[in-house]
């Protein structure tokens, strides 16, 4: 680990102040995934700002029925929440689904909105090529060992994963994600938050370095109750997803009104299932219909060496996430 | 033996300890003055070192030295018993060449005030390579013609066997399946790491202390590149963090802290990182196995091929052994089992949880299904018609196997007649495919020479010391038991010590041999020290009181006795020895190919075990779902 | 370092490391309360909080088995909620309530837990046991050991690699029975 200097902040604004100018500082939070990197050598930040004394870990109705979380509370916090776990339990769901009680009490959802990609290329500096660690060097996954890699909307560039499960189901909510910097506070739409590779793979989102996550926002969807998360893995707990599905669905007898559905573990960022939702809108709710849906969304679907079982893994994941739903009361 | 403590419900000796934190593992002794080395490794797999540039990372904060082939001493090589001849340990001292064998190979050493600043300053050394492409796949082109065949495995069993014909025997055969089988590489990864602190308490005694599950070995293995008389190596391991085969073979880390320590005449303490147990640590070698089987119509096997590829790294010849079980686990009149060994530029490879045992047999079981559904046989069936009454390869008789009546108690314990014989013919109510599937257990039952040393105490308890080691087994637990019971006084009288290469000659923790050899030693230096002291014209009184009493009468500190037992050798010669079961498990695979494993169940032989709680779990195996 | 090994091996002219020699960490002030005692530490900001306990203060009942969150062994508890000290700076911890496997028993006394990890032979080398327990001691606070698939479920960031699995979940269930 590279020496780094170290402070304290009380309040968001002396955050982005402390930081204001300094590419390479860092805001620490729950240091899960930040200091993993660090001790790999992977992120070398040269001063780190504790945010963790920050007053941001509030989880509480908005006017409109929604609810706003604090950037800094605790993934574990969020899940048991009653708030969460009536009004989305998808995302109480995807959150106990990742990472371990310990990770889960430390970790917070500012943070996990910023996890990188576990990608192997990408996490051990030993191997010399990564667009991601460093740009122009080239793309060990794709012609390595690629299992756990994208299948969709990747480029020559970069194969990654997102390795989230709360932000598959922020992105299926529509969340809708607050920020501060330097010269005040913004909102940046779920869907504009996390990128795809394109060219530019080492930009994993589209917050500046300067800007501080304030809070998640969620928008009242009174169908979010009827929702589920659904992982596929190698082994049964503790595991980062192969593929994973986060559905929501509003019915009226069994034709479908509405639907939200996202998918993980395919993409460089959390994947909204847009031809999903179109294709079964209005349609009755079983499984040709699904089925049908999958494949509209999968068409694009490129599969590499190893991961291209990916691509029906995710059909047939998306099938059972919402036969899960259309079967729930 | 009066068998008052053997296969009592006992909790385990040291039991206290570790659930208080207070088992001290090899990284946990504080040591004055202690300097923490980091390793520079390499990060290429194949070519030379053209330079390795220091001059940065020397002047980092904390930094105290750094050693690499330009400082290095000249070490002297390792002993040719445990390196040459398919012996699994390295046929190369660290720093001594530019070569580049594998990716992670150690090219030096930075030992610094701190942890944190050793890391840091490592991560600034800059190395210059001269690379050639490594050769990592066993069916790379490159390798093949020169590819080895090796003839024993660590010197012992024969890895190229022939029986009767084995080409007229399958041209002939009713039934016959010709299948491959491959195996990936596979890290022990015991959950503690590699530790070794080294200090040279003077200019020519070393003490050590280390994770390691041959302390004997390692003793031997330091004095010799050190130029030591061997007793002026001494290496401490009261518990090991778990070995599962490693912790064994790997000693170039042990040499660089040991001449660390020399060079800054401090200790140094050097712990593996999580990721340098993929690449320093040895590893189960990556295994292709061909079967070509055939049996008579009446499913008798009539031939048997098994043959291996595996892979060694440029520096050892060590081979994962994976027909060595198809030679006589099954009766056949025509075999044939072979091995092949190609050099690949990946980690040296090493025994880890039975070597060649678990991925031969489970190709050979799995062979044995295939053929088995060829033939239109369930596979039990199948395999009590090949029933081996005796060992076909030694031509000896078994010292006793009772697999048959693990085969049936299992399949009436399991409901295997419930089984369907199509393949996918059975499903869960999920949608889930359901398979039931059985193998055959087994494994050598090993013995080595091993010594122990019981004493007498003032205070009437007793002390037993063998160079054994606890790798979780429960040597403290077993050992005291069988003291106890050998002495007839209580448990909480005896304390067994271990893991002190001063304390008698034990082997390597391995084989599952460790039970076999230590305790024929343990009971017979108990038995000893009674005879020493009714050779006092005392009888012994089965009462630590009393026996205190005995002591203070005698005039004596304490009374020593020491026992070396040996493996009869002549029973070893006539019978073969080896340990069975059958084991049953059931399989779902649900519609997104999720694999859980519903129950398994492992039948072994009725037999006495030592300590039914340790033995439940060192034998359980959860449902879960 | 050198990660897992996968199919291709790297070749190359002289890697380049990213890390320069760049300015010392400083060394920060931190008061701890670790099992009732306060500790003020002046550390480099680059020490975990599982180093803080091993190497300087000599508590080395907390394990240190990946260094990466990953094993569960280093677990304690944080103002009485279970974390990983390997993926947490010591300096993060100021005025925090630290409790580690050697602050669970009163006195001579074990912890229910720690009693029924010896009665049902929860682990057999020891190296996960302590980890294992302090999540053990929590779970049983959170109220997630209500089946056996809950258990093992909430106790999944604790690896044996012995494979005691069977005889942690009994212990558990049998320490909920005198813990509540």
């Amino acid at each position: 680990m590279n020496p780094f200097s170290y402070s304290r902040v009380a309040d968001p604004g002396e955050a982005v102040h402390t930081l204001a100018g300094k590419p390479q500082g860092k805001f620490l939070g729950g240091g899960t995934n930040l200091i993993d990197l660090m001790k790999m050598g992977v992120e070398t930040p040269n001063e780190l700002v504790d945010i963790n004394r920050l007053p941001l870990t509030q989880i509480e109705e908005l006017p409109d029925k929604g609810v706003r979380i604090g950037a800094l509370a605790r993934n574990s916090d969020v899940a048991e929440h009653e708030l969460i776990k009536t009004r989305y339990p998808v995302l109480s769901l995807a959150l106990l689904s990742g990472a371990s009680p310990q990770l889960r009490n430390m970790a917070t959802v500012g943070g996990n909105l910023l996890q990188r990609t576990r990608c192997y290329y990408f996490y051990d500096p030993a191997f010399p090529a990564c667009n991601k660690r460093k740009p122009g060097s080239g793309c060990g996954a794709l012609d390595g060992y690629n299992r756990i890699h994208a299948i969709l909307g990747q480029s020559d560039q970069c194969i990654a994963t997102h390795p989230s499960d709360m932000c598959v189901a922020l992105a299926a909510l529509d969340a809708v994600v607050r920020v501060r910097g330097p010269k005040g506070e913004r909102e940046i739409s779920f869907g504009n938050f996390h990128r795809l590779p394109g060219n530019t793979p080492e930009r994993d989102t589209n917050l500046a370095p300067d800007e501080l996550i304030v809070s998640v926002d969620l928008p009242a969807i009174s169908f979010a109750a009827r929702s589920h998360y659904l992982k596929v893995r190698d082994r049964a707990s503790y595991a980062f997803a192969l593929v994973s599905v986060a559905a929501a669905l509003d019915l009226d007898s069994n034709k479908v009104k509405a639907a939200r559905v996202a998918l993980g573990g395919v993409a460089h960022k959390p994947w909204r299932a847009h031809k999903v939702e179109t294709e079964i809108n209005g349609k009755s709710a079983d499984e040709n219909t699904f089925r049908a849906a999958a494949e509209a969304e999968l068409a694009a679907a490129k599969g590499y060496k190893y991961n291209s079982f990916k691509i029906e893994l995710a059909k047939r994941a998306i099938v059972c996430a919402l036969s899960t739903v259309a079967a729930m009361a | 033996m009066s068998a008052t403590l053997i296969g009592q419900r006992l909790t385990r000796v040291d039991g206290r300890l570790k659930v208080m934190g207070q088992a001290t593992y090899a990284a946990e002794f504080a040591r004055p003055k202690l300097a923490y080395g980091v390793l520079v490794q390499s990060t290429i797999a194949n070519g030379r070192v053209t330079k390795i540039d220091i001059s940065t990372a020397k002047s980092a904060p904390g930094v105290i030295a750094i050693l690499t082939r330009e400082n290095a001493p000249q070490f002297k090589p390792y002993p040719d018993d445990l390196t040459k001849k398919g012996a699994p340990g390295e046929d190369r001292v660290p720093l001594q060449d530019a070569e580049i064998h594998y990716a992670g190979q150690h090219l030096g050493i930075v030992v610094a005030e701190s942890f944190e600043q050793a890391v840091h300053a490592t991560s600034l050394v800059r190395v210059t390579y001269q690379p050639q492409p490594p050769v990592v796949m066993l069916d790379d082109e490159r390798v093949q013609k020169n590819a080895i065949w090796p003839e024993r495995f660590i010197g012992r069993e024969s890895l190229q066997v022939k029986r009767g014909d084995i080409n007229a025997a399958l041209a002939t055969a009713a039934h016959k399946i010709d299948v491959v089988y491959s195996t990936p590489v596979e890290n022990h990864n015991p959950i503690e790491t590699y530790s070794t602190t080294a200090e040279w308490e003077a200019p020519d005694r070393l003490l050590i202390h280390e994770a390691t599950r041959g302390i004997k070995q390692l003793q031997r293995i330091i004095a010799n590149v050190f130029g030591l008389p061997r007793e002026n190596v001494h290496i401490i391991c009261p518990f090991i963090g778990g070995a599962f085969g490693s912790k064994g073979f790997q000693w170039s880390h042990t040499v660089l802290a040991a001449a660390a320590a020399k060079l800054v005449q401090r200790p140094v303490k050097l712990t593996f990182t999580r990721p340098q147990m993929f690449d320093s640590a040895g590893q189960r070698a990556r295994t292709e196995q061909r079967f070509s089987i055939g049996a008579d119509k009446n499913g008798k096997l009539m031939a048997l091929r098994h043959a291996t590829t595996t892979h060694c790294s440029p520096v050892s010849e060590y081979t994962e052994p994976c027909g060595n079980m198809s030679r006589m686990l099954y009766s056949c009149p025509n075999v044939e089992v072979s091995h092949r060994l190609v050099r690949l530029n990946l980690t040296t490879p090493c025994p880890m949880r039975a070597p060649g045992e678990a991925p031969g047999v489970f190709a050979l079981e799995s062979a044995l299904d295939e053929l088995a559904n060829e033939t239109g046989l369930d596979p039990v069936e199948f395999r009590l018609r090949n029933y081996a009454d005796i060992d076909e390869y030694e031509n000896r008789p078994w010292s006793s196997k009772k697999l048959r009546e693990c085969y049936e108690r299992g399949a009436k314990k399991f409901d295997w007649s419930k089984r369907t014989r199509k393949a996918g013919s059975l499903r869960g109510a999920d949608g889930s495919q359901i398979g039931f599937g059985m193998a055959t257990a087994i494994y050598p039952a090993g013995q080595q020479k091993a010594g122990a040393t019981a004493i007498l105490n003032k205070d009437g308890t007793v002390t037993v010391r063998s160079a054994t080691h606890e790798i979780g087994t429960g040597t403290y637990t077993a050992m005291s038991q069988f003291a106890a019971d050998t002495l007839g006084i209580p448990i909480e009288k005896i304390r067994f010590e271990l893991g002190d290469s001063q304390f008698p000659e034990a082997p390597n923790n391995g084989g599952s041999w460790l039970t076999s050899s230590v305790a024929p030693a343990v009971m017979g230096a108990c038995r000893e020290l009674k005879k020493k002291v009714v050779d006092l014209g005392e009888s012994w009184p089965n009462d630590p009181a009393q026996l205190a009493n005995l002591l203070a009468r005698s005039g004596q500190e304490q009374i020593q006795a020491e026992f070396i037992s040996e493996p009869n050798k002549e029973e070893r010669e006539k019978f073969s020895f080896f340990s069975y079961g059958a084991v049953f498990v059931e399989v779902h695979v649900d519609p997104l190919g999720q694999v859980r494993v519903k129950r398994v169940i492992l039948i072994l032989p009725n037999t006495t075990w030592r300590c039914t709680r340790t033995h439940r779990n060192l034998t359980s195996i959860s449902s879960t779902s | 370092m050198i990660g897992p090994n996968l199919l291709s091996a790297v070749s190359v002219e002289g890697v380049e490391r990213k890390s320069t020699a760049g300015p010392t960490s400083d060394l920060v002030n931190v008061n701890l309360k670790i099992n009732g005692t306060a500790y003020s530490l002046d550390v480099d900001p680059r020490v975990t909080l599982l180093d803080a306990l091993r190497e300087r203060l000599h508590l080395t009942g907390s394990k240190k088995g990946c260094d990466h969150g990953q094993c569960g062994a280093c677990t304690v508890l944080i103002n009485g909620r279970r974390i990983n000290s390997c993926l947490t700076l010591a300096v993060m911890h100021e005025g925090d309530e630290i409790t580690t496997i050697e602050g669970l028993a009163n006195g001579d006394e074990l912890h229910p837990v720690q009693a029924a990890f010896i009665e049902h032979d929860g682990f057999q080398c020891g190296y996960c046991t302590p980890g294992q327990i302090c999540s053990a001691v929590a779970l049983l606070k959170e109220n997630h050991a209500n089946s056996d698939d809950e258990i093992r479920e909430w106790m999944s960031g604790n690896i044996c690699r012995c494979g005691a699995y069977p005889n942690i979940l009994a212990a558990i269930k049998e320490a909920k029975t005198k813990t509540t």
